[in-house]
């Protein structure tokens, strides 16, 4: 498998968390659950934001990467809200890990360009957070995440904030760019219709445990109840 | 009933705001009459005629003349410059001392806040308290805690003395610039720790967490985000840092040396030893001006500020780890000991000892009863004035839009204390009429009106929209609104805000000072005498009371405030009164260039 995360546990307010899965290069794992459910405790635990665990280990393409800081782990993460950095203009938000990672000013700018353009966003590079829209807000910190080529993206209830026909276009789209970039991705998401349309496999969780886990095609919201 | 009540307590509200007005402009007034002092700038013109008219006769005499009168305008205009060089100068040292006080208050303010925000150790929970202090301890105190503690007999350098055997008291920084700027320093910090503290411990977690899966290390994450981020409450806490110094009184009026005076300092010392009232005057408008060009060249720098998303979840505080962060620990939390903790403990215990022999003098116990009552008084006309017209306001201004009910009731922040009484003096002085405590009641009224209205118009706001819809409809009139919905659902904030301005009130030593009512002490006067006399273990005794007192109304007031306490509130309410104003214009701003280049 080219992720794997074993034995994740965490103890949070009143739930026991623990979380086992795995993902292949190139395809779309969704865990689903009500609120509260731990799913996206799970996640921050994957991306080295939250401590994973004493017997927990995280695999990356054959590398134990359970030790290694979040920002060196090549994992991106796009969260519930775009998070975008509102003093910053759009290009330097996407560009903002080209900077981190020590990318000239011009070669930079070159780069967030083009994938903004990529995205549909182009013209939007001297705009402010707060002037777009919120599918367009989601669409700029999908590039600010997808720019640093990360091996693996973490989906945190990306689309829940947005309105249903928003939310199924965006689907859609970030299938076809999962399908054009390869990368390996794991989704948030408590919207069963969204699970279905997104997942290659589907892990259903209650109670900060695993109760289900099989194909999209044998998934059915039964097993939230 | 209702009616009558309602009527005057917004009469008196806009008769508060009108007296804040007339003395005012009866402190600046001075500045444009031959009052007294030297009246210079009247005649140069005058002199140079009679000289051409002295030489066309061809008169000695009058030619004589014309020479002494042209002598004498030489002489006023000397005089003129002379005295502009002199307010350049205190201008220049206010500003100076000003900027460096809100240095010293950014380098121990922001390591705190950071602490406090996000770090758990043992004493978070009392680095937080301190943050208080700022408003509840009167800076006579501090000033007196200084001079106890870091003295040239002080407790401090008693204590070096006997520990290395030094004959000369090694710490002798007080009476100086350095002595001003770390009383004010530590003396402010606390806003900054409140005000940076509070956007920090709510800063949306996402944000962070993508900065860091984007690989940036923790420096660049806080010098490209998280700086960013503070930086709305960076600035609007140092410009309330920078105007608490810059009219700082007390401290300076105590530590300030030949050549370091401040303008508050120079138009008490005209206004009451050298009774030169037209350069108090001239002192008064130069400060007033300065004090509010500062603020409105904040807000429209404030132009480029940013707006911050509030968090939706924030990151939890951890354990300090590493030896950089225990170091820096180590050294803020002893600066803040020995610049702060350790001269206000000093206090109580060298005034614990004293307190018995000062409540059986009846001039302690006048003096304690005088505080009370005007305490009690101006707090008691602050709060119904800000609640009448806090509720006018948000009939008339109900998504707090206008300009007048934004910035009229903040305009007493921009005038400081020792003006207004200056320019209540004037008034009195052309009416032949002595101070009374009632007057000091108005005074301090006036001056923290701004604080209790703050508070009232933020609970007012807090009222949904729809409840005073609903109240309005179900209601036969609108004081019934008033009276049984409104005054209910701001009970608490009209307590809260009662105790903030009565422990203002009677920590204010400025207004009994320069009014000074005949045969008429209160509480921080008598302590400010006490020390002048150099009778400092009295003067630490009735200190004590001070702060005892200070501390209980502050608690009662934090208290009632709920969760928040009642001077975050106010810190709050400022900071944000002047982002908004940066935020705003920064909006339009935007707003104009988009619908340009956007047709947005």
């Amino acid at each position: 498998m080219f992720f794997t995360a074993d034995n994740l546990h965490m103890d949070w307010e009143s739930v026991s968390i623990d979380f086992s899965g795995s993902v292949d290069s190139g395809r779309m794992l969704v865990i689903v659950g009500h609120s509260g459910s731990g799913k996206s405790t799970v996640l921050k635990m994957m991306a080295g934001l939250l401590p994973p665990g004493k017997n927990a280990r995280i695999t990356l393409d054959g590398t134990d990467i359970t030790k290694i800081p979040a920002g060196k782990r090549h994992i991106g993460m796009v969260f519930q809200s775009p998070a975008l950095f509102s003093h910053m203009r759009i290009i330097d938000n996407a560009a903002y890990s080209l900077a981190a990672a020590g990318m000239r000013r011009k070669e930079r700018y070159e780069k967030a360009s083009e994938w903004l353009a990529r995205f549909g966003l182009d013209g939007f590079e001297k705009r402010w957070p707060d002037s777009l829209s919120g599918g367009e807000a989601q669409r700029v910190s999908l590039v600010r995440t997808l720019i640093a080529e990360p091996r693996l993206v973490l989906f945190d209830e990306p689309f829940s904030a947005l309105d249903a026909p928003l939310r199924k276009k965006l689907s859609e789209e970030l299938r076809q760019w999962q399908k054009q970039l390869g990368f390996a991705g794991i989704v948030v998401t408590h919207d069963i219709e969204e699970a279905r349309a997104l997942g290659d496999e589907i892990t259903v969780m209650k109670g900060g445990r695993q109760v289900w886990s099989g194909l999209p095609a044998d998934f059915k919201e039964s097993l939230l109840v | 009933m209702k009616q009558f009540a309602a009527f005057c307590g917004t009469a008196v509200a806009v008769l508060l705001v009108l007296f804040f007005c007339v003395t005012a402009v009866s402190a600046f007034a001075p500045a444009f009459s031959g009052d007294s002092g030297t009246a210079f700038g009247t005649s140069s013109s005058m002199g140079a005629a009679s000289v051409a008219t002295g030489s066309a006769v061809g008169s000695d005499e009058s030619a004589d003349a014309a020479v002494k009168v042209a002598a004498s305008d030489t002489q006023k205009s000397d005089a003129f410059w002379r005295r502009i060089d002199k307010i350049k100068n205190i201008l220049f040292f206010t500003i100076k001392q000003a900027f460096f006080s809100t240095v010293v208050a950014l380098i121990i303010g922001l390591p705190a806040a950071f602490f406090v925000a996000c770090r758990k150790f043992p004493g978070r929970r009392f680095l937080a308290s301190l943050s208080s202090v700022s408003l509840c301890i009167p800076p006579l105190l501090i000033a007196l805690g200084y001079v106890i503690f870091f003295g040239m007999n002080g407790v401090f350098n008693r204590t070096v003395m006997a520990l290395t055997g030094a004959k000369e008291p090694p710490f002798t920084f007080l009476y100086s610039f350095a002595g001003i700027i770390i009383a004010h320093g530590f003396y402010n910090f606390p806003i900054i720790m409140r005000t940076v503290s509070d956007t920090w411990r709510n800063l949306p977690e996402d944000e962070y967490n993508a900065a860091v899966l984007s690989g940036a290390s923790k420096f660049r994450i806080f010098r490209t985000v998280t700086l960013f981020q503070l930086a709305p409450s960076i600035a609007g806490g140092s410009v309330i840092v920078f105007l608490y110094s810059f009219f700082s009184f007390v401290i300076v009026l105590l530590f300030g040396q030949a050549g370091g005076s401040t303008m508050e300092v120079e138009v008490y010392q005209a206004a009451k030893n050298t009774l030169d009232f037209k350069y108090a005057g001239q002192l008064a408008l130069t400060e007033t001006t300065a004090a509010s060009l500062f603020v409105v060249g904040y807000v429209l720098l404030g132009k480029k500020g940013r707006r911050t998303h509030a968090g939706v979840s924030s990151l939890p505080p951890v354990r300090v780890h590493g030896a950089a962060e225990y170091a820096l620990l180590a050294v803020i939390g002893g600066a803040i000991l020995l610049f702060l903790v350790l001269p206000l403990a000093a206090i109580v215990f060298t005034g614990a000892g004293e307190l018995i022999k000062l409540f059986s003098q009846r001039s302690f116990s006048t003096a304690l009863l005088n505080t009370v009552a005007t305490s009690l008084g101006s707090a008691s006309l602050c709060v119904v004035t800000a609640f009448f017209f806090a509720c006018v306001a948000r009939r008339a201004d109900p998504y707090g839009k206008s300009v007048v009910f934004r910035i009229v009731p903040l305009l007493p922040m921009a005038v400081s204390s020792i003006v207004i009484g200056f320019g209540l003096t004037n008034v009195m002085r052309r009416f032949h009429i002595a101070g009374t405590p009632v007057m000091l009641v108005i005074t301090q009224a006036a001056l923290t009106w701004p604080l209790a209205f703050q508070q009232v118009r933020g609970a007012m706001e807090r009222i949904p929209m729809t409840v005073t819809d609903v109240a309005s409809l179900l209601s036969p009139s609108r004081l019934d609104v008033i009276f049984r919905v409104q005054l209910p659902q701001t009970r608490r904030a009209l307590f809260s805000a009662f105790a903030f301005c009565a422990a203002i009130s009677a920590g204010d030593s400025n207004l009994p000072l320069i009014l000074g009512i005949p045969r008429f002490e209160t509480l921080s006067l008598y302590t400010y005498r006490l020390a002048g006399a150099y009778r400092f273990a009295a003067a630490c005794g009735s200190g004590t009371v001070l702060i005892i007192s200070s501390m209980v109304l502050f608690a009662f007031s934090d208290k009632l405030a709920g969760r928040h306490g009642a001077e975050t509130r106010m810190v709050r309410g400022f900071v944000r009164s002047f982002v908004r104003g940066g935020v705003r214009g920064a909006d339009k701003a935007r707003k104009v260039w988009r619908s340009k280049h956007m047709g947005r």
